[in-house]
């Protein structure tokens, strides 16, 4: 299970500030939460709606899974990182008792259509990865567009770079950057699905190197 | 790179601007094909420029020297042919 052990600390200027665990309950994008166990540092489980709508999809499932298995009750909590500006839970974090952010463990990216758009669990390992300057890969499941479905996961390799984090997708040619791995992520997203409309509105008249690239698009994302 | 660079070396080589939803897009047409689709997010920030160089298939001489306006359109269209991304 990827939250198996106790991360180790890490200082990390890509994870979000994290507010204390006795605001984690009342954060905006949280609608519905499984508070069995709640207390400060012995949060073992959460859920909100918008996993339980979802119980069937496997990826939604699978976090579920993987928080309630949690780690061991009394020394690691786990928090719902929010966009103030969004009210969308985007990510996990596992913090101590006084709310200081260990680790990101999950990067959950969510839309109207598709609300689990990244499965790669980011671990304290990626981010010490990351922090060291190294690549490392996630698998895009999701443009976060309603209009487009990702058939086939989309490699992207992140790392960090000029104080930095830059998301590429691997055949496509496409890069997004943001101060940290979640914006990183949207960013791409956001590029790849400007891409695939580009591509699919210039189809008939398009260069080599982009008939390659709409060859490789098509292979991984269609229309909903 | 900043996106005033940016904005400069896609106005140099002459790709159609357009605004997008989150991104600044720029389009090179030759002989009525697309040929580079690229576009840099709004944001004021600076980035990385060897992410720009690939997607406008230059090396980083041939990108600083399209920064300091040395290498023009013409210069550009004769890259990418070198490099087989042309029909012609």
């Amino acid at each position: 299970m990827p939250i198996s052990a106790r991360p180790r600390t890490i200082e990390d200027r890509w994870l979000h500030s994290v507010p204390p665990p006795s605001q984690w309950w009342n954060s905006p994008g949280l609608d519905h939460q499984s508070q069995e166990g709640a207390g400060a540092g012995e949060h073992i489980g959460i859920s909100m709606d918008t996993m339980e709508r979802n119980a069937e999809n496997p990826v939604a499932s699978f976090w579920m899974q993987s928080l309630v298995a949690g780690p061991a009750r009394g020394d690691i909590c786990l928090g719902c990182v929010n966009k103030a500006r969004t009210g969308i839970p985007d990510g996990f974090v596992a913090g101590d008792a006084e709310g200081r952010s260990m680790a990101v463990y999950a990067l959950l990216v969510r839309t109207a259509a598709t609300p689990f758009v990244v499965s790669t669990v980011i671990d304290a390992n990626t981010m010490e990865i990351l922090a060291a300057g190294l690549p490392v890969t996630v698998m895009l499941e999701s443009l976060g567009d309603a209009r487009l479905r990702v058939k086939e996961p989309i490699e992207v390799a992140v790392f960090a770079e000029g104080g930095q984090v830059i998301a590429t997708a691997a055949g496509l040619d496409e890069f997004g950057f943001g101060d940290d791995l979640p914006d990183a992520i949207k960013d791409l997203q956001s590029a790849l699905t400007d891409l695939y409309f580009t591509l699919e509105e210039e189809q008939g008249h398009l260069g080599k190197g982009l008939r390659r690239v709409w060859g490789v698009l098509q292979d991984k994302v269609e229309l909903q | 790179m900043t996106p005033l660079e940016f904005d400069q070396v896609v106005g140099k080589f002459g790709l159609e601007v357009s605004e997008g939803r989150s991104h600044r897009k720029a389009k090179l047409y030759y002989q009525g094909e697309l040929i580079i689709s690229t576009l840099r997010s709004r944001s004021p920030k600076e980035f990385e420029e060897h992410q720009v160089r690939r997607q406008l298939k230059l090396d980083s001489r041939q990108l600083r020297a399209a920064v300091r306006c040395t290498l023009g359109r013409e210069d550009y269209i004769d890259i990418l042919r070198k490099k087989g991304l042309l029909d012609d």
